[in-house]
């Protein structure tokens, strides 16, 4: 109700809405809510509610609560992405948005930066999300994911590689940044096959790499795209590592035993981790939602918590947290934060950051750490 | 070259078949009622659902759940005929109302079952698949049977409108509802029974894919289109027409990564489809396709 | 208040797009579920302009409209094969070609990565950048837009569309060239969304594949079917609604999980509700204009002897012999069915020719022959020393010979004056490029064509029904108005199919009298009926078919009086 009254209080013009308490800071959240990618959705927005509730039990920040106001971009439209921004920005007035996807992320970016406002991205990577003044990435770069992965499969004695590579910047990205580093390490890539975004017959394509003889099939691909391209793969008689650098849930689901051995590099958010952020992170998450959260989940978590940091930074120095280009500024000035992955993340100029990487193999259905890179 | 050769001719003919099971239970509706029924899209959607629900959902055995698929599906396909078409057909609505109808019926259903069932991927897993190995190429048991059940549903429609009355009756509703009236078949009735049998042939192609790909809420849009294109380059009204045009689309979709790069590979059946409808709109088997009609 | 600017700013693109696209489903009837796809050529052609090759915005939206207009026109050739359902699916194809394309041509538009950093467009030196400041441009361009399409759509050029989409065979019948106008409107409809397009790129500065998806055309089809197909306020409306409604939900604290499909099934329930229980939309077609005729200026609707809409009232020509059209052998065959068998006839100057014999004796072909609606086998068919044989349909009727059919075909969902009104030849306003750059031209000519009309419709007696649908006249009117409309195309020719049929007597002694004046008028006329009181009434000579040969013809009363023939026409 009292939303239908902001809403025609605001048709009419008749100016700003109140917020609820002068205690309350709002975070905005751009996910994909809706549409085929609402696991993501789900699992974005999971993480940074349970640090919500973890910080304001305890008492929040300097008495003050948080809040997220989620806004959805339907997996991926960037109309969705600009509506979605214009009312955080305007209406709820946030300082600060995860976000998600790069097309509406890209969308609301100009009305971002001409606000102000930072954003933070800890989901799909995108060359085209770097450089940007107001958004930060705490997602690790695919291209290098990429080459640690090559360097692995290497490493075991493959020479000839295969890679089926999505039709998107990156994972034209990775097959650009991976090629040359396979060639100078030693080896040959002996099939390059392109897939369409959410296409489920890859049959044609992975006839014409098993025509190849790899001795690795590498994949620069995500979510259920990639549980098709492994489970195709077998059905075809691909018996080779099959190498990568995403794992999801999703992907597990249609890929089911096929998946078993698979290899790939990602964030680390070892699942039987002995660090006490993560093992209780990873508990928590459990006890809230009742299943375990994966790197996504965890992303965003994290990014509440830099954010928690932020703030307390931008008080301690006597600005106003609400202010998004303070907020850039203190991350510019600390960089280093403690990581829920263990350790510490380091944001660079260019937006991206530097986090522990690991290797898993899927094991029962489910990742295990398999060797930590550092 | 001739290994790869014949593996792509196995995985035309594996999805080929497919696209054949689904382009007859599409052209048995719209050549036996001339409806255009996009719903069919989720009247298979809806059958994958259903063969989910009772086989993962209650954990009833595999062939148990695709009986009640089938009979969710019929129930669906027969329900829209009824509350839906035929309202409208009173109405003397036009075939494009009623098309319109029928996307609608389809955005509904579909959203409904991403409201219960999420959006995610879900997986049929009861079905015992195993690899085979002939020469270099390489297929599953469940591909095997994609083929054979598909073929033996084909030959079963075609036994059941050549050689009994029912089927008898139904051709000649398809030819010419008039004449049908004339000689005292209840075309109501005909209608009904293509719907039914249509909506029946759909259940099978559904669980066939979801067993190899998953179900997904949005899987019918596609589905129902590569079916329409099917018949249509077949030719509207021929049965075997349609199988063989939902071959070609199979086929073409694998040979055709010669041709052209892999990331167009999707946008072969529709290249068909528009050479189709410029220089034989007629459809490769069929007899008409209705243009303005003098 | 930024936030709701930018809903404006989407009402106001949505406007653009659903009048446009009703320019295509709502007037001229065609099928094409593809509008998003324009949308995006248009959006693509005008980002890539200003990106790579430096443009400045007005001329990148000069460049996509080209773009677009050209290639709808092109999708406009397979809509003159297929009609109905066989366009929705081949548009459905383009849809998804499109889609393809912007997805996969990395090289052009970087896929789903989308193009970023689309410039602004400047204004006077000012470069529009918040919401605020777009808001009187996009209502300005919406506006621009809007007026271009109702202008078009009350032109003489979209009454055509609209007699197109009721019945194609009439309106080439009346010699209106189908394919002109079918891509006039694709081409006209892309250039719009086109518009939409580049102002969307240009105000989000980002597009990607995903806005311009089957489900945006499937949007922009439930915006014009909710509002009212054939009315363009009904597409502001359903805009205005369909915009607003879901940007309203994000105010509820529905869970989003559930948000997005509940809102698909609004959309989807309202697409099934409305075509069941309100087909014509919110603001239906005809809603303003039912029962307000247009009287014209000057206001006489009384018919003068000689007046021109009948054309010019000659001194007795009648029965002066010249022949005007002559069959010669003419035959042709369905299947194995010979349909006519070495048809010869002549039809002479100022008289009423009767055309009479059994059912299948091959009248109405020899009809659809002489019109171009079908071709002949073998034969000649010359009139006034010009060989028809090979011309199409509307070249014939442009030539002066006009036909009618027994199943009416008149355009039930136009008023009774628009179905004469868009008969009259010589309409050079019908052309699209007339009528922008000679709009005052156009203004007077369509007042001439309204008096025109309006004698027609005196003489026949229907001038206090101008303003009714023709769906709303009583059979007997009907058939009024099909002479109407007949003579409306100045024809010299005039072929009745059944003219009388189906009428009380009343009626039939009114149309035969009607009939009877036309010769002093100076038309030729040949008829088809089954009364042979009427034949006998009307028709000298009479020309009796069989089995699609001449059998026999003379003066009425010495045909019928032929027992043998009779026996013939009997079935005896």
């Amino acid at each position: 109700m009292r939303k239908w009254i902001a809403f025609i209080t605001a048709l009419l013009g008749l100016g700003a809405i109140p917020a609820y308490g002068a205690e309350t800071y709002k975070i905005g959240a751009i996910l994909a809510m809706t549409g085929p990618g609402a696991y993501y959705g789900r699992v974005m927005s999971r993480g940074p509610l349970l640090a919500i509730e973890e910080i304001n039990a305890k008492g929040g920040i300097d008495g003050m609560k948080l809040e997220l106001v989620i806004e959805d971009h339907k997996s991926g439209q960037p109309k969705e992405g600009v509506s979605a921004i214009n009312k955080l920005v305007n209406i709820d007035k946030v300082p600060f948005i995860l976000t998600s996807y790069s097309a509406p992320t890209l969308a609301a970016y100009p009305i971002a930066a001409e606000h102000k406002v930072l954003m933070l991205n800890g989901g799909g990577w995108s060359p085209d999300l770097v450089g940007k003044a107001y958004l930060f990435n705490n997602r690790m770069v695919g291209s290098y994911l990429g080459q640690v992965i090559a360097e692995h499969v290497f490493r075991r004695g493959a020479r000839k590689l295969a890679m089926i590579y999505r039709n998107d910047p990156s994972g034209i990205t990775v097959r650009d940044h991976v090629r040359p580093f396979w060639e100078k390490l030693g080896g040959t890539v002996v099939a390059t096959e392109v897939h369409e975004l959410g296409a489920t017959d890859y049959a044609a394509q992975l006839a014409k790499i098993k025509a190849a003889r790899p001795d690795a099939v590498a994949t620069w691909s995500y979510g259920k795209d990639l549980g098709f391209i492994v489970k195709q793969a077998r059905d075809i008689g691909i018996t080779v590592p099959l190498v990568g650098i995403d794992w999801t849930p999703d992907g597990q689901a249609v890929a089911g035993a096929a998946m078993e051995g698979y290899e790939y590099a990602s964030d680390y958010l070892d699942p039987d981790s002995k660090e006490p952020w993560t093992a209780r992170f990873i508990q928590d998450y459990k006890k809230k939602y009742g299943e375990a959260p994966d790197f996504y989940a965890a992303n965003y978590y994290e990014g509440v918590y830099i954010l928690a940091e932020l703030i307390k930074e931008v008080k301690q120095k006597g600005g106003t947290p609400q202010s998004g280009d303070q907020l850039r500024q203190a991350l510019l000035a600390k960089r280093k934060f403690a990581s829920v992955y263990g350790g510490t993340i380091t944001f660079n100029d260019d937006g991206t950051s530097a986090k522990p990487v690991a290797i898993f193999e899927v094991k029962g259905g489910k990742p295990t750490v398999k060797t930590l890179v550092k | 070259m001739l290994e790869l050769f014949a593996q792509l001719t196995v995985n035309g003919l594996v999805s080929g078949s497919l696209f054949a099971l689904l382009a007859i239970s599409f052209g048995v509706i719209l050549g036996t009622t001339r409806t255009f029924h996009f719903a069919h899209g989720i009247v298979y959607t809806a059958a994958a659902y259903g063969a989910y629900a009772f086989a993962e959902g209650l954990s009833l055995p595999l062939w148990l759940g695709v009986v009640l698929a089938v009979v969710i599906a019929v129930l669906l396909g027969v329900g829209i005929e009824v509350f839906v078409y035929q309202p409208l057909r009173r109405l003397y609505a036009s075939p494009l109302t009623v098309l319109i109808a029928s996307l609608g019926v389809l955005i509904i259903v579909e959203n409904a079952i991403a409201i219960f069932f999420s959006t995610d991927a879900k997986i049929i897993s009861g079905f015992p698949s195993r690899l085979i190995v002939l020469g270099g190429v390489a297929f599953t048991t469940l591909h095997l049977s994609t083929v054979l059940v598909s073929w033996a549903l084909f030959f079963i429609l075609l036994l059941y409108l050549y050689g009994t009355k029912t089927g008898k009756a139904m051709r000649g509703v398809a030819t010419s509802p008039e004449m049908a009236e004339i000689v005292g078949i209840d075309t109501r009735r005909v209608f009904v029974g293509a719907f039914a049998i249509g909506s029946a042939l759909a259940a099978p192609a559904a669980i066939l894919y979801t067993l190899d790909k998953g179900a997904t809420p949005d899987m019918g849009v596609t589905a129902v289109l590569m079916a329409a294109i099917a018949v249509i380059v077949g030719g509207v009204g021929s049965l075997p027409g349609a199988a063989l045009g939902g071959m070609m689309i199979g086929l073409a979709r694998n040979w055709g990564i010669w041709l052209v790069p892999s990331e167009w590979q999707s946008a072969i059946a529709f290249g068909i489809l528009l050479l189709v409808i410029l220089f034989r709109p007629t459809g490769l088997f069929g007899v008409k396709l209705r243009k303005a009609e003098v | 208040m930024d936030y709701f600017i930018h809903v404006a700013i989407l009402i106001a693109l949505y406007t653009i797009l659903s009048t446009s696209y009703n320019l295509l489903i709502g007037y001229t009837g065609l099928f094409s579920i593809a509008h998003a796809a324009f949308y995006g050529i248009g959006a693509y052609t005008s980002a890539l302009l200003t990106l790579h090759f430096g443009a400045s915005v007005p001329l990148a939206l000069l460049g996509a409209i080209v773009v677009t207009a050209l290639v709808g026109g092109v999708i406009g050739v397979p809509a003159l094969r297929v009609r109905g359902d066989y366009l929705v699916i081949a548009s459905f194809g383009f849809q998804m070609i499109v889609f393809g394309v912007m997805l996969n041509w990395l090289a052009l538009t970087r896929g789903e990565g989308g193009l970023a950093g689309i410039p602004r467009p400047e204004l006077f030196g000012i470069k529009i950048f918040s919401p605020a400041a777009y808001l009187p441009l996009a209502v300005v361009v919406a506006g621009i837009c809007f007026l271009v399409t109702w202008w078009i759509a009350r032109s003489p050029f979209g009454r055509v569309l609209r007699a197109i989409r009721e019945d194609e065979v009439a309106a080439q019948s009346l010699g209106k060239d189908i394919v002109y106008f079918k891509i006039a409107v694709f081409a006209l409809a892309g250039g719009l969304a086109a518009v939409a397009g580049s102002f969307y790129a240009h105000y989000v500065t980002f597009i990607n594949p995903l806005s311009f998806t089957l489900d945006e055309s499937i949007f922009i089809m439930a915006v014009v079917l909710v509002g009212g197909a054939g009315n363009l306020w009904g597409s502001l409306v359903g805009t205005v609604a369909l915009v607003m409604a879901p940007e309203a939900l994000r105010f509820l604290r529905i869970p989003d999980a559930i948000a997005a499909p509940f809102r698909q099934i609004l959309y989807g329930l309202l697409l099934v509700l409305f075509v069941r229980f309100r087909p014509q939309g919110l603001i239906g077609e005809h809603s303003a204009t039912r029962g307000t005729p247009k009287v014209p200026a000057g206001g006489d609707t009384k018919v003068e002897e000689g007046s021109s809409a009948l054309g010019t009232r000659l001194p007795q020509t009648s029965g002066n012999g010249k022949p005007l059209l002559t069959l010669r052998d003419v035959t042709k065959s369905f299947g194995g069915i010979r349909a006519l068998d070495n048809l010869s006839l002549t039809l002479e100057e100022g008289r009423i020719t009767g055309l009479i014999g059994p059912n299948g004796a091959g009248k109405t072909t020899a009809f659809n022959l002489i019109t171009g609606f079908l071709e002949p086998d073998a034969g000649s068919i010359m009139y006034r020393g010009r060989e028809l044989r090979g011309a199409k349909p509307h070249e014939i009727s442009r030539l002066g010979i006009a036909r009618s059919f027994q199943d009416l075909r008149l355009f039930p969902r136009m008023t009774v004056l628009d179905n004469v009104v868009v008969a009259l030849p010589g309409q050079r306003t019908e052309r699209l490029s007339l009528i922008f750059f000679a709009a005052p031209h156009v203004v007077r000519a369509e007042r001439e064509n309204l008096r025109r009309a309006y004698e027609l419709l005196a003489f026949v007696g229907l001038a206090e029904k101008a303003g009714e649908l023709a769906e709303d006249l009583s059979y007997a009117e009907q058939k009024l108005l099909v002479l109407a409309r007949l003579l409306a195309t100045q024809a010299n020719l005039l072929l009745l199919d059944e003219p009388a049929s189906g009428l009380d007597p009343t009626s039939v002694e009114a149309i035969m009298a009607l009939i009877r004046r036309l010769p002093d008028y100076g038309k030729t006329i040949c008829v088809i009926e089954h009364n042979l009181d009427v034949i006998k009434g009307l028709a000298d000579p009479v020309v009796f078919l069989n089995e699609g040969r001449t059998i026999a013809s003379g003066a009425p009363a010495q045909i019928m009086a032929s027992p043998h023939l009779a026996d013939i026409y009997f079935g005896v």
